[in-house]
């Protein structure tokens, strides 16, 4: 009885273990060191960070793309009425600006049916807008937020090799 | 002494059964999960199966707007897939007006593109590697479907 006992208790703190790494590993919102760990993981270099609004990070690849994380559907914590914010959502996004705003629209065309993880739009004044939108309601892993920051970067990199 | 080989045989099963099973993680997507997903989602699945080495499940929206989910970067048997592209085409009048609604549709979490023959595409991409709960899976069809319909609706601007 005292061997079965035993054994129950090990498998409980095995189990309970295995519960607390779920949740330091899963992210159903995010805060600014969050996205400061996977951009970095990412193989990113952080050049900004603002937390006086939305969380906001500016970062440089390390072939010098430039992109940006802002926050989406932030708050803070219940209960509370001040403190840093924690979003649900997180917009990816770069711009290249072309030299006209008809090369705009062609590289909307072009590139729009070539990559399905990116959102492509004539943003203005002859800026072509790339952008992914991550929604972290429920839950994504660290590990899935840096890799979902890799697809986006190595695509946009690609569109600009071809610019 | 049988009880006790019970609980153990019981504890046993219990650690050795995927983490992924116990905890509804994805790091990748069989024909069941997807169509586990979109039910969820409320919508209804029309058709599941494979094609080019690669799993869809089609459905439709409670409001009658069909879509798909199509897998990629598939592999194994049964196919599993790391990425789920879901994607609806609203036919316009011309390629001209497909132009224009891509250029004014205003939406975040979807992409809208010209997909050719007069179709406005309207995808989001979802990425597994790594991990997903099962209800952040539903999330992205829900946010997917409400986004798609608005569009279908004339609307996303």
């Amino acid at each position: 009885m005292l061997r079965t006992l035993a054994a129950s208790g090990v498998a409980a703190v095995a189990l309970s273990l295995a519960g607390g790494a779920s949740a330091q590993s899963y992210l159903s919102d995010w805060g600014i060191a969050d996205m400061r760990q996977a951009v970095v993981a990412s193989g990113a270099t952080v050049t900004r960070e603002d937390v006086s609004s939305d969380p906001y990070i500016a970062a440089k690849t390390a072939n010098g793309l430039k992109f940006t994380v802002s926050g989406r559907v932030c708050d803070v914590a219940t209960g509370a009425a001040t403190g840093p914010k924690r979003c649900k959502g997180a917009f990816l996004q770069t711009s290249f600006t072309l030299e006209s705003d008809a090369a705009v629209d062609a590289g909307v065309k072009k590139w729009g049916p070539e990559y399905a993880a990116v959102s492509l739009t004539n943003a203005g004044d002859k800026g072509l807008l790339l952008s992914r939108y991550l929604i972290f309601d429920k839950g994504i892993h660290r590990e899935n937020l840096v890799v979902n920051i890799e697809v986006f970067t190595g695509v946009a990199e690609k569109i600009w090799d071809e610019l | 002494m049988i009880k006790t080989l019970a609980i153990a045989a019981a504890l046993s099963a219990a650690l050795v059964t995927p983490a992924a099973a116990q905890s509804g993680l994805l790091n990748d997507w069989g024909i069941a999960d997807g169509k586990a997903a979109i039910t969820a989602a409320g919508a209804t699945v029309t058709d599941s199966g494979t094609t080019n080495g690669a799993l869809y499940v089609s459905g439709k929206a409670t409001d009658g707007m069909k879509f798909l989910a199509y897998g990629t970067v598939c592999s194994g048997t049964p196919l599993r897939c790391k990425g789920m592209n879901l994607s609806a085409g609203f036919t316009q009048d011309s390629d001209a007006q497909v132009n224009a609604r891509v250029k004014e549709i205003d939406r975040m979490a979807v992409g809208a593109r010209n997909g050719g023959e007069n179709s406005l595409d309207v995808n989001r991409y979802i990425i597994f590697d790594n991990g997903i709960t099962k209800g952040n899976l539903q999330t992205n069809i829900e946010v997917f479907l409400s986004i798609a319909n608005d569009i279908w609706n004339g609307g996303g601007k």
